[in-house]
């Protein structure tokens, strides 16, 4: 297990450094060809040459692309991300409470959407064709088809926007703020209010989520409930939720956790369209207008963190299943080959 | 500025209005069409004057009470006061800093007419080239100490040094000694000098724009010993009638009343006791939260279809205002290019501009006003001068375009950005307006930060673009000076994207500097409509409109000529 923690650990790493290394590469390209200046942004339109010039050599881009990059790396190790252009504060001073935010948002989604589709799938899966089956597989649909930047807008308006003018989904009601339409309260702040600002940004980016997740576990569980060790377990008398939790689950459970891994580290990157339509700073809006103010730093300290999130959470997904699946950290990486031994 | 309210909207609507525009539409409702905007002023929706803002959310307000206000995200990009220069950021600034010169709390004209901030207007001697400030007595920072003319000049030298690389430095190089200063060829500004509570500027030539140049919140004042490095916590903004109490940035941030301001000496400013500044707030979702009682108003546009329907909501009469930005947005023609060096080219460009087709395709009246001038509207003494027909002369433009002997069609790119809504809207518009007098138009299009680092190099001989100025301080030597003195063009960070170089237009703009006081409004006017008429360097099109919404309860609103929203009138209503 050690040795395959260290593997992944490794091959982490180098993800995340092919990650930066494209990211900054790719600046340097777009300032080459069009002439775009970080330093005149920061200058300011009344300001000459020399001063831009001045304001370059301030911000260390008068230095060749690779001995900036160097630089960064150097400070990375150290947990400094450099300042950023833009704000002249430091990087990390920036993104760490940007990466509360979206890690706020994103965990509780996934808790969320994890909620509501694992019921869901898994009544489907013990029901196939019923009504509920059917209700269920066309709920589905349609929230897999509702995009997200239409999910969010409607949630505030009608959960948020109408109740404080007396009206929920055509009834007439006492106005009343269920939710704030915008905004986030720190943890620090308040608990509760923590919880009520973000109880529509969890539901709009939970929806979708939840739909796909209650698709793969009806589709998982409904393959596993024909294999024959599940009618041997009903021969002996095993009920269903023992046959679900005890032999099912752990079948199912790392093909989910994978799938979970990548979703969740996907999206800590920045659920964009979900921070704007609730005003939440997270890590998506400050990338959005760091790379619109040619704010390298910033731009790139939120890139990689955004890949260190990710493959920290393909990581912890690859361990968890391998300690559920005892064959992937036996394959040592040769999974076929393992798997056709073990069977 | 450096971003303009639009430059700081547009991104937001760029994608907001994907978003949440869905949301904005369904709040709205019918109900009456808009007012245009006056010249100038602010009107309330609904209302056919300035006059009627004595109603509604524009009646003063009484002292005391809390307010939430929405910013949208990256609003503020600095509080270090030689750093912010944001639209929204200076709205902040003029909330909790004093400078030597200010503005009073007005809107229209009067609130662009600079008066004493911290010192009284000062004396001017050596034909213009010597101004003398003396300090207002009893004055304080925000920790009870006096403020005096050593803090002042710290703070000058503070702004000047080449550590802070201050954008503001850029405004004040005619300061004796500054642009070495500056560029770290010196240890001082031997133009700044100090004599008990008075301070002295000395300048290498006079310079017109002066006053309003000091009325900038670069020179914030900041005590003697304030760190030479940017300090963005707010702690060092202590002359105005607010101080920041906290500040997380890209969060929130909560004004306090300033225990210290000396309300005898720089005028009573600031109704409530606390601001809480949202940051976040997206433009197309603060339309609802005003409309919801969540949030006061909003430091920024609105987005257009939110705008528009509360302009047409009979229930929000008397909240719905529309100001006038000091903006001007224009089609530039690259006059060092063939054919735009011809001037018979660039005036039919300006005939067969169809403007009022043109602010339709922007957003119509609530979203601007057409204009055929260099200079908005907000300007002090601005003259409307009707030099191009609004809905252009396409026969007009083919006969100039005969007589000028270039061989049609003429191809040209035209460079605009794509990251803010309308502009693209606006070319494709030009596009075909010019199509139908033989100028075939290709459209090129990119983020700001990407044009910009096309158009500001003049070696790249960008035929045409569209643009957007946004005034740094009420004077038109802003506009004049960097967007058309040929004199001032640079090969890199330059602003003057038309090449435009007349020599008589350069000494014209320059004698401008040796002239204050009434005769100055009244030539600029006339160097604006000879400059239009003659040379036509550009094709001005529209000055933009902020359509601001306040919610009930809310009274005090100004929006002012200068910073636009005005946080120190805004309070509750009696």
């Amino acid at each position: 297990m050690g040795r395959f923690i260290a593997r992944r650990l490794v091959a982490a790493s180098i993800q995340v450094l092919v990650v930066t290394l494209i990211a900054y590469m790719l600046f340097y390209v777009i300032s080459a060809v069009t002439g775009a200046s970080p330093a005149q942004r920061v200058a300011g339109h009344g300001a000459t040459p020399e001063q831009v010039a001045r304001v370059a050599h301030l911000l260390g881009l008068d230095t060749p692309w690779y001995s900036q990059y160097w630089r960064f790396l150097v400070g990375v190790v150290h947990g400094d991300f450099g300042y950023s252009f833009q704000q002249r504060l430091p990087v990390a001073e920036l993104l760490l409470p940007a990466a509360g935010v979206t890690a706020s948002l994103v965990v509780g989604a996934a808790i969320l959407w994890m909620l509501i589709a694992i019921p869901v799938g898994l009544v489907g899966a013990l029901r196939p064709k019923s009504a509920w089956d059917r209700v269920s597989a066309i709920a589905v649909q349609i929230a897999i088809s509702a995009p997200v930047f239409w999910v969010a807008p409607m949630l505030a308006y009608l959960l948020a926007y109408q109740p404080s003018q007396g009206k929920l989904f055509g009834l007439s009601i006492p106005p009343i703020t269920f939710f704030p339409i915008q905004g986030y309260v720190p943890m620090s702040q308040s608990v509760s209010g923590w919880a009520i600002s973000l109880t529509l940004p969890w539901l709009a980016l939970a929806v979708g989520f939840a739909a796909f997740y209650a698709r793969f576990v009806r589709a998982f569980t409904l393959e596993q409930l024909g294999e024959e060790y599940v009618l041997v377990a009903r021969a002996k008398g095993a009920s269903t939720p023992r046959i679900l939790s005890t032999h099912i689950a752990p079948i199912i459970a790392p093909a989910i956790i994978t799938l979970l891994g990548l979703d969740v580290g996907a999206t800590l990157g920045g659920a964009l369209f979900v921070e704007v339509t609730f005003g939440l700073p997270g890590l998506g809006y400050m990338a959005f207008s760091a790379i619109q103010n040619l704010d390298y730093p910033l731009t790139i300290g939120v890139i990689t963190f955004a890949a260190l999130m990710a493959v920290l959470a393909n990581t912890v997904a690859d361990i968890a299943q391998a300690t559920l699946d005892p064959r992937v950290r036996i394959a040592g990486g040769v999974g076929n080959r393992a798997d056709g031994r073990l069977r | 500025m450096s971003l303009s309210f639009s430059q700081n909207t547009r991104r937001r609507v760029t994608y907001g209005a994907v978003i949440v525009g869905v949301a904005a539409l369904l709040a709205g409702c019918s109900g009456s069409s808009p007012a245009p905007a006056d010249s100038g002023a602010t009107t309330a929706a609904g209302s056919p004057s300035a006059s009627s803002n004595s109603a509604g959310a524009a009646a003063p307000a009484v002292a005391g009470g809390a307010a939430t206000i929405g910013l949208p995200a990256g609003g503020i990009d600095h509080l270090e006061p030689t750093l912010w220069y944001m639209a929204t950021s200076w709205e902040v600034a003029f909330a909790t800093c004093t400078p030597m010169l200010t503005f009073p709390d007005e809107a229209a004209n009067p609130g662009a007419q600079v008066v004493g901030g911290i010192a009284d207007l000062p004396v001017m001697s050596d034909g213009g080239k010597t101004y003398t400030f003396t300090l207002r007595p009893g004055i304080k920072f925000s920790n009870g100490n006096a403020i005096t003319a050593e803090d002042v000049k710290y703070t000058w030298l503070r702004m000047l040094s080449p550590e802070l690389a201050s954008p503001g430095a850029g405004f004040f190089s005619n300061i004796v000694g500054a642009s070495d200063f500056n560029a770290g060829k010196a240890k001082t500004v031997p133009g700044i000098s100090t004599s008990g509570n008075s301070i002295t500027f000395k300048l290498d030539k006079p310079i017109g724009s002066f006053l309003y140049r000091m009325t900038m919140p670069f020179a914030c004042p900041v005590p003697t010993g304030t760190p030479m490095s940017a300090v963005e916590d707010g702690s060092i903004l202590g002359s105005g009638p607010y101080i920041v109490q906290s500040y997380t940035p890209n969060q929130q941030m909560v004004l306090v009343k300033n225990p210290y301001y000396n309300a005898d000496a720089l005028g009573a400013r600031g109704k409530l006791d606390t601001i809480t500044i949202q940051i976040g707030v997206d433009a197309n979702a603060a339309g609802l939260q005003i409309r919801a009682g969540q949030m006061a108003t909003y430091m920024d546009r609105l987005a257009s279809a939110d705008a528009s329907t509360a302009l047409q909501d009979p229930t929000l009469k008397g909240q719905v205002f529309v100001g006038t930005l000091p903006s001007t947005t224009y089609l530039w023609l690259n006059n060092s290019v063939a054919p735009f060096d011809n001037p018979k080219v660039r005036q039919a460009i300006n005939y067969a501009i169809d403007r009022d087709s043109l602010l339709r395709v922007w957003g119509g009246p609530s979203q601007g006003s057409v204009t055929d001038q260099v200079l908005p509207p907000t300007m002090s003494g601005w003259q409307k001068a009707d030099i191009y027909p609004s809905k252009g002369d396409v026969a007009k433009a083919k006969e100039l375009l005969q007589a000028s002997g270039v061989t049609l069609p003429i191809t040209a790119t035209l460079r605009v950005r794509n990251d803010a809504a309308g502009y693209v809207n606006l070319a494709e518009a030009v596009q075909a307006q010019l199509a139908e007098v033989g100028i075939n138009v290709k459209i090129e299009s990119a983020p700001d930060s990407v044009n910009q680092g096309f158009i500001t190099v003049p070696a790249n001989k960008i035929p045409m673009g569209i643009s957007t100025w946004t005034q740094d301080y009420p004077d038109p030597d802003d506009f004049f000076g960097p967007l058309l003195d040929g004199n001032r063009i640079t090969p890199t960070s330059n602003n003057n994207y038309a090449s435009f170089n007349s020599s008589s237009a350069n000494t014209q703009i320059e004698a401008m500097d040796a002239v204050t006081g009434p005769d100055r409004s009244t030539q600029w006017n006339a160097i604006d409509q000879q400059v239009m008429t003659e040379d036509a360097p550009w094709a001005p099109l529209i000055n933009p409109n902020l359509v601001s919404l306040v919610a009930k309860g809310t009274c005090g609103y100004v929006f002012h000529p200068v910073y636009a929203l005005d946080l120190t009138t805004l309070g509750m209503c009696g």
